[in-house]
């Protein structure tokens, strides 16, 4: 069985997830903060340049960034 | 020799049952006075009161005294029959012999029963509510049969003071309120009925998975309770920042400078940066201004709820010690009755008898001046009405025991609560100035506590400094020194605490006033719930809610809680049928058990991938020694002491055998700081009120001033286990 690369949880139900519902999750949230950052700034950020901003806020300050949106963002940089 | 022989009650006598020996005690000595005679019978104390025509016993119970178990044996589900037994029979039906029964409880009801069955009349005394109807009523038709509680009279009280119960006894209410005693019922059989079935449903799927087994537990209460922390820490752990900005300037008032949030909240850089650039060539114009004097009146009187919300507001007290508290309070007759969700006091509550009684003590005499008169002539009271009992309040009576220092501070919060809601509104000079900058309105405003009134006796921040913005006139045009441009990004959502967890379920309905504290106790003692101050959920409980979730997601929402809590509502307003509502019960129960059969197999699974896991060890800091592993807690092997070792000392390829002492009395929390001196982990010890930094290095020069018989340095070595 397939499971999510992050914490092996099985994959969210959604066919084409990567991961599990709660990484899922987080990577919703980033990919929707990553287009409001785009519109706020009203510049193109490229996708990994957001990851590495949302790696470094996390270490600046715990309470900006949750733990499994810190996962998937380390996890899709390191899997680059 | 029996009873009846033994406390000498030879002429026909009245029995009154109250729900404490506390209780029976103070209103025996309310309705007795000096002719109250204690009597112990096999060491429960008895009081009695002679009369002329027959005398008056009173006896009492230790809260519940009977509870509801299966009938017949076997843990599986479903199980829907359930009986009745005496407290120290409860675990009869699992096939052991009862473990060494309760020989207080048996005494107390074999001297009940006694009693019963040879009293002309029969009184019940306990706390006027759901749980002490169902108490007095249940101990009448176990001991006595219906006919005892049909023929069974009421006292009505709210306070244990001397005026109360007197006036209590002399107008009692000619029976039971059997639709009190029935919504009682309902709410017990339901709360059997779901704990006990929800529950083996979880730790039978368990079992069957794993063969082991675990105490897991969900309900109709804690199932929605554990979703709301479920749904809060997938918000937090998946919170990624929105990015906003705002705009700042600094005005050129006199004598100095004042900055202004020009515009919040702005969604976008360029127009952030556009009036950023704009208020290089602006002024700041003042368009309106406007001053007047405004009332503000004192908070409402407390209720259970409010009360356990300030307490842990101002003392961190856990709602369920305030309620604890709160309880021993009544029972010493210094405050009312605490469980209620009432914020009106009785309309013939004589204020100023209490009042005098308060002012005589040191700390609050002189308040006197601002409580007498009463404000307008009556209290401000709240809107929440509770039928059964009012708001808390204080009786005014002396302490007959020294109060420890938390049922001081509880007793100071109702006594304070109360009088401010005697004392007049607190005034504040209110100036508000609209400054028009760069086409955008921005408002100020500035209070000034100008009367303290009723602030003078809860003490709540007030500002009494002035301010540059009272100096501003209509029409007055201001420079703009700079401005700035800040960068704000949303944060993680706060994380429940027991005082916001507890206004959580107020508001969505779950529980009762005198239930909820339990229930958040329950989910902390299953493991569910971790941390003390701010909850965070663990990996089971994760578990269990997802299981539910995914199963039967029905016993996760508050809808269905809310539901019966509205029926048993209306077992008292509407006189429904309490059997109505207990079937429905069952019949929805039904429903939701046959769906956790069927994935079963599932939930088992799930549950013990969890259960398995080792547990995680709180880590303290990285290890001095070895700089890769982290320091853990550890038990001496022959001693039991605490000490810290390093976790890589298990590691077979570089194993490190650090060990540090530690102080053996104290909580330990890790604190993420480092001593100055040497750079060494410092742990946070708290010993009851007195919390302090420890260096884990027992050389460290910080330590080596420290007296040895001083407990901070009082630790020992421990070795490693």
């Amino acid at each position: 069985m397939n499971t999510c690369p992050i914490d092996e949880r099985p994959l969210a139900s959604d066919n084409d997830s990567r991961f599990c519902t709660y990484h899922s999750l987080a990577l919703n949230q980033l990919q929707d903060a990553w287009m409001s950052w785009k519109n706020a700034l009203e510049e193109e950020i490229p996708w990994e340049a957001f990851l590495s901003k949302v790696v470094d806020l996390r270490e600046k300050d715990e309470k900006l960034v949750g733990i499994w949106a810190l996962e998937v963002a380390q996890f899709l940089l390191s899997s680059k | 020799m029996g009873i009846i022989e033994q406390a000498e009650l030879y002429k026909p006598f009245v029995l009154g049952i109250a729900e404490k020996p506390s209780a029976a005690n103070r209103i025996a000595q309310a309705l007795g006075g000096k002719k109250a005679r204690k009597v112990m019978i096999n060491n429960v104390p008895l009081h009695i009161i002679k009369g002329d025509q027959e005398d008056l016993v009173i006896a009492s119970a230790t809260g519940h005294v009977f509870t509801l178990i299966q009938d017949g044996y076997g843990s599986e589900y479903p199980s829907y029959d359930f009986i009745w037994v005496p407290l120290y029979q409860k675990s009869r039906n699992k096939g052991k012999r009862p473990s060494r029964p309760n020989a207080k409880t048996k005494v107390i009801l074999s001297l009940l029963e006694e009693l019963i069955q040879n009293a002309t009349s029969l009184v019940i005394m306990t706390d006027y509510d759901q749980e002490g109807e169902v108490i007095g009523a249940i101990i009448l038709q176990e001991l006595g049969g219906k006919y005892a509680i049909k023929k069974a009279k009421r006292m009505k009280f709210s306070t244990l003071t001397k005026n109360e119960i007197q006036r209590a006894y002399s107008s009692m209410l000619p029976h039971i309120d059997f639709s009190l005693f029935e919504s009682g019922l309902a709410r017990h059989y339901l709360d059997w009925l779901f704990g006990v079935n929800l529950s083996r449903a979880l730790m039978l799927a368990y079992k069957r998975s794993s063969g082991k087994y675990q105490i897991l537990s969900t309900g109709r209460v804690q199932g929605p309770t554990l979703r709301f922390v479920y749904e809060r820490e997938i918000r937090i752990r998946t919170h990624v920042p929105l990015l906003s900005w705002q705009v700042e300037a600094t005005l050129d008032t006199k004598p100095v400078p004042i900055t202004v949030t020009v515009k919040k909240a702005i969604d976008k850089m360029s127009e952030a940066k556009q009036l950023h650039e704009n208020l290089k060539h602006e002024y700041a114009r003042v368009v309106k201004k406007t001053t007047g004097i405004k009332h503000i009146p004192p908070p409402p009187p407390f209720n259970l709820s409010t009360l356990q919300a300030e307490a842990y507001r101002r003392f961190r007290l856990p709602p369920d010690r305030t309620l604890a508290i709160a309880e021993r309070l009544y029972l010493d007759a210094l405050i009312s009755y605490p469980r209620t969700d009432s914020q009106q006091y009785p309309k013939d509550l004589d204020h100023n008898a209490i009042v005098s009684k308060l002012v005589g003590k040191t700390s609050y005499k002189k308040y006197t001046p601002l409580v007498l008169p009463i404000r307008k002539g009556r209290p401000v009271m709240g809107n929440k009405r509770d039928p059964a009992h009012p708001a808390i309040f204080p009786t005014g009576e002396k302490a007959s025991r020294k109060l420890s220092p938390q049922e001081n501070k509880v007793l100071d919060l109702v006594i304070r609560r109360y009088l401010s809601t005697l004392a007049p509104d607190a005034l504040e000079e209110q100036t508000q100035v609209v400054l028009n900058i760069a086409s955008e309105k921005v408002r100020l405003s500035h209070n000034k506590t100008v009367d303290l009134g009723w602030k003078a006796i809860i003490s709540v921040s007030r500002s009494d400094q002035h301010n540059q913005i009272v100096d501003l006139e209509e029409g007055d045009e201001i420079g703009i020194i700079s401005s700035n441009i800040q960068e704000k990004m949303t944060k993680i959502p706060p994380r429940y605490n027991p005082g916001s967890l507890l206004k959580k379920m107020e508001q969505m309905g779950l529980g009762t006033k005198a239930t909820r504290a339990q229930i958040i106790k329950t989910l902390e003692q299953r493991g569910y719930l971790l941390g003390k101050e701010e909850y965070t959920l663990s990996d089971l409980g994760f578990t269990v809610i997802e299981v539910l979730k995914t199963s039967v997601p029905v016993v996760t929402l508050p809808s269905l809680t809310r539901t019966f809590e509205n029926a048993m509502e209306n077992i008292i307003q509407t006189n429904l049928s309490y059997e109505k509502v207990v079937l429905q019960g069952i019949i929805y129960l039904h429903h939701v058990l046959k769906k956790l059969h069927g994935g079963r197999e599932s939930i088992g699974e799930q549950l013990s991938q969890v259960l398995s896991k080792p547990k995680e060890l709180q880590k303290y800091g990285k290890c001095p020694v070895c700089k890769q592993g982290d320091l853990v807690v550890r038990l001496a092997k022959v001693s039991r002491k605490r000490f810290l070792g390093c976790s890589n000392y298990f590691n077979s390829e570089n194993p490190c055998t650090a060990s540090f002492p530690l102080p053996q009395k104290g909580v330990l929390h890790p604190s993420k700081k480092q001593c100055d001196q040497d750079e060494y982990p410092l742990i946070r010890v708290r010993r009851g009120r007195r919390t302090y930094y420890w260096c884990v290095n027992p050389e460290c020069p910080e330590r080596k001033g420290w007296s040895p018989s001083s407990k901070r340095s009082r630790s020992v070595s421990g070795e490693m286990a």
